[in-house]
């Protein structure tokens, strides 16, 4: 009988540890994601510096990257991409699966996932946050990734734990898209459901009410001042050993007027991370060693610079039009761009010229051996020789009917690189015998001449990119709003503005990338060969770090914070 | 003196009605609108950019817009900012202390300053002090307010001084005792209120000392030396009193601009002021922002010169409220 009491009183000794072993687990999550970092110190205060306040904590409401840089702590996607191989990743959604016919995709989402508050996860929020995402009354940045022909996807709940979305047709960078960050249903569903969703989660709310899934909530918010986020501890991501990430405790990002006093702040050590100026990485690297950080180079960052000749046969005068939309005059134009001094005079040495549309960052896509046009001004001039244009006894080069060969080159005022750009460009074709009126106007002024007026002759501008081809759909496309050179054409205007249409159809119909790349491979040697934009240089992303911050691997793509979860502080 | 005042708080309406149609009809007239930056974003499309347009009511006629606003005014409603889609009473608010606490302590140090210096400049008029005075006034009126802020956060850096990079507060302050919070601001106030003071102390300066050397050059100073007067009462006690209807009225004017914000210096020593909101604020056209500025800066400045007003009649009998 003694034996018997003893082997109960054991077994519930052992259900009782099993039982209080379990409650004081740190991982809650059935379907944790293990990351390759192990051994990392918990705790510690990680700051760094941004640029301006958030201008609104809705995501949905988020209009530029001061907001969604703070937001992109606290909220995820079902998706993400990776910020080393640039790849869809899955975020939320632990998995996958496509149809033969690749129109209807079924993620399974991640099991006990935690807001914020403690209610979990489920579709149920997923629903709610395409909902928004669809709603005409909601003004947001994703309904136009999510838009295919013009059409919504179709989304239904399967289950607590699956989601089915139905495509009008394939449409392969719909994974990319599905980063839309998911928003609590359980907090936001009556305020939608009244009407008021554009009022809520505004910055005048109390940041800890901003709940989302991420590896960090915000606690403080002081306008003008800073933004403190505190660890998230039941995240879904851990390490190799199972212990839950972020290891940081808590973020702080500090306010700061512009880059050089982010650059002092750095160098007094009230921040441990920047982004710094590449014109100012030379000097950093002098003090480096003996502050003790170090500077890291991210490789070729995402973006463009280009100059653009104006081909709306609606707005330009003749002979003008005749020489922009000469092929041979926009290759001359092309030689006579000298990368070279561009990257030493306005980027520090530090970048890399760029040929193709696609960038070189864009490790996928991007086709390293397009058409290239050396700085040449003797081969600019005989290409010129033989499209008929001649330098007169003036000095002055003429066209084939004897113009004189003028124009005006205009920029954004205060953009220093740009406006490097523009002084070299005019030098060389003064050497040519073409008179450039280089002028930097007002951002707006600009602004309203690409997209109402369009009078300009020649201007430089960029544009931010992306790794997905097809988010480019607004500037490739001959009827786009950005094609900048001649928007909106109602019939592409010439053979292979055609073609590069019809390149950007067929391309987002596959979803194997390597079948979609031969399209984007023949786009980019075509946009090499015509020459529409003269691209200028990609500037490499510098990161500059402590060294007690450990594990830190910042890409051009990515940032640091892609990895924020990996990194640990050891002072 | 209560009918002047009630007659110059009616004036005030006109005068407010001509800023801020003024100023909207400005804003509007600047090539662009708010929503112009989005449209150089590839991932939008003119449709959804159109939405935004109408959703802010910026697809209707101007002077609809300005009416709109105004009724709304009536109501004591100063509108939404597009920028944060949150009521514009709120962010202005949320950065009024720290602009007064700014504005009053760069004012007490250009004030403090200025006095001694202004009268010994007048007292010393001509001499070798008074030329170096001179000098350093102008040296100080020169420097441009933001550059002066940077020379000093790298000389926090560069001489590794105990005063914090910009900001207002240091990060977990809210749990420290009072005195302590105290402190810190105190510490972050120092360069910015002693760039904007020092850039005061010279006009200030100046303006003091041609008003009382004016007053010097009087007969009744005369008479009062000539009386047996020390000089320390001549000075303090008889011409100041008559040199100050400049300064009274000068003051009247800062008190007016107390809440307008010196932009750019917050800009750099990240005080998070007025200045640097309503600088975006006009930069990016969000016009109810900028309207609700533009009409607190209107009313301050008629208080302000109405206590100056009230000021003047009281230090001088000379001066009648009419």
């Amino acid at each position: 009988m003694r034996w018997l009491r003893a082997r109960v009183a054991l077994a519930a000794v052992l259900v009782a540890a099993l039982w209080v072993g379990t409650a004081t687990a740190g991982v809650t999550t059935l379907d944790p994601e293990v990351r390759p970092v192990s051994g990392g110190k918990y705790g510690g205060v990680f700051r760094y510096s941004v640029l301006g306040d958030p201008k609104t904590f809705n995501y949905f409401l988020a209009k530029e990257t001061s907001s969604t840089d703070i937001l992109d702590r606290v909220f995820e996607g079902l998706t993400a991409a990776d910020g080393v191989t640039t790849e869809v990743v899955p975020s939320l959604a632990k998995s996958w699966e496509i149809s033969p016919d690749n129109r209807v995709i079924t993620f399974h989402l991640r099991r006990g996932v935690q807001w914020h508050d403690g209610r979990e996860f489920t579709a149920d929020d997923v629903i709610f946050t395409f909902d928004l995402v669809y709603d005409p009354n909601i003004p947001n940045n994703f309904r136009d990734g999510l838009t295919i022909d013009g059409q919504p996807l179709k989304y239904e709940k399967i289950d607590d734990y699956t989601v089915r979305f139905t495509l009008p047709r394939v449409y392969a960078p719909i994974l990319r898209a599905m980063s839309v960050p998911i928003v609590p249903k359980h907090l936001l569903h009556d305020a939608w459901r009244e009407g008021r969703f554009n009022q809520m989660w505004g910055i005048d709310t109390d940041p800890r009410q901003i709940v989302g899934t991420g590896p960090y909530r915000m606690v403080e918010y002081r306008p003008g001042e800073r933004i403190v986020f505190e660890r998230n501890p039941n995240w879904w991501q851990v390490d190799q050993d199972g212990n839950p990430l972020p290891y940081i405790q808590r973020l702080e990002a500090y306010v700061a007027g512009n880059q050089d006093v982010q650059v002092l702040k750095f160098l007094n050590n009230e921040i441990d991370y920047l982004a710094p100026n590449l014109a100012r990485v030379a000097d950093l690297e002098l003090q480096a060693e003996e502050k003790g950080f170090r500077l890291i180079n991210g490789g070729p960052a995402f973006g463009t610079n280009f100059i653009v000749f104006n081909q709306n046969p609606n707005t330009v005068p003749q002979p003008k039009l005749s020489w922009f939309t000469d092929k041979a005059f926009r290759q001359a134009m092309a030689h006579a761009l000298d990368k070279e001094s561009i990257i030493d005079l306005a980027y520090g040495g530090l970048a890399q010229p760029q040929w193709s549309p696609i960038e070189a960052a864009n490790v996928f896509f991007h086709k390293p051996d397009v058409k290239q046009y050396p700085y040449d001004l003797q081969r600019a001039q005989a290409i010129l020789a033989e499209a008929g244009y001649r330098k007169g006894s003036d000095g002055r080069l003429r066209d084939p009917q004897g113009n004189v060969v003028e124009f005006e080159l205009l920029t954004n005022a205060g953009n220093r690189a740009r406006e490097t750009i523009g002084t070299l460009f005019k030098a060389d074709l003064e050497r040519l015998g073409i008179r450039v009126n280089f002028q930097p106007i007002d951002f707006n002024l600009l602004v309203r001449k690409l997209s109402e007026t369009f009078d300009w002759d020649a201007i430089i501008i960029g544009l931010t990119g992306g790794v997905e081809p097809a988010s480019a759909n607004n500037v490739w496309p001959s009827s786009g709003a950005l094609h900048m050179w001649y928007p909106f054409q109602e019939q592409p205007a010439t053979d292979w503005e055609a073609r590069i249409d019809h390149l950007f159809e067929e391309g987002t119909k596959y979803l194997d990338p390597r079948e979609r790349k031969k399209y984007y491979d023949e786009f980019q040697d075509i946009v090499a060969e015509q020459v529409p934009l003269l691209f200028t240089v990609n500037p490499e992303a510098w990161f500059a770090i402590y060294d007690y911050v450990k594990n830190a691997r910042p890409t051009a793509y990515g940032g640091l914070f892609y990895q924020i979860g990996e990194i640990w502080l050891e002072r | 003196m209560w009918r002047f005042i009630g007659r110059r708080l009616i004036q005030m309406i006109p005068m407010l009605l001509g800023i801020s149609l003024l100023s909207f009809l400005i804003m509007y007239a600047a090539p662009g609108s708010f929503v112009n930056a989005l449209k150089l974003r590839p991932d939008l499309s003119p449709e959804t950019i159109a939405r935004i347009e109408a959703q802010l009511g910026l697809d209707q006629p101007v002077l609809v817009q300005y009416l709109r606003w105004l009724w709304n005014l009536l109501r004591l409603d100063l509108g939404q900012s597009f920028t944060y889609q949150v009521p514009v009473t709120y962010l202005i608010g949320s950065r009024a202390v720290a602009t007064l606490l700014l504005a009053v302590s760069s004012a007490a140090i250009s004030w403090l300053l200025a006095f001694p210096l202004g009268v010994y400049a007048a007292v010393r008029a001509h001499t070798g002090y008074d030329r170096v005075l001179t000098f350093v006034s102008l040296l100080g009126l020169s420097i441009p307010n933001f550059f002066l802020a940077m020379l000093l956060l790298f000389a926090v850096v560069r001489w590794r001084l105990p005063l914090p990079v910009g900001g207002m507060t240091s990060p977990g302050a809210s749990s420290w005792s009072f005195w302590e919070q105290v402190l810190d601001v105190l510490r972050h106030l120092l360069i910015p209120a002693v760039v904007l003071g020092t850039a005061g102390v010279a006009s200030l300066t100046r303006y003091l000392r041609s008003g009382l050397l004016d007053v010097l050059r009087q007969e009744y100073i005369t008479t009062a030396r000539a009386k047996g007067l020390p000089e320390r009462a001549v000075i303090w006690r008889h011409a100041l009193r008559n040199a100050l209807n400049v300064m009274i009225t000068l003051f009247g004017f800062e008190l007016g601009g107390l809440l307008s914000g010196a932009a750019l210096t917050e800009i750099i020593t990240s005080w998070p002021g007025l200045g640097q909101l309503i600088l975006e604020a006009v930069q990016s056209q969000d016009y109810y922002l900028v309207m609700g500025s533009v009409t607190i800066g209107g009313v301050m400045l008629v208080l302000g010169n109405l206590i100056a007003d009230i000021l003047l009649a009281w230090a001088d009998p000379r001066v009648r409220l009419t």
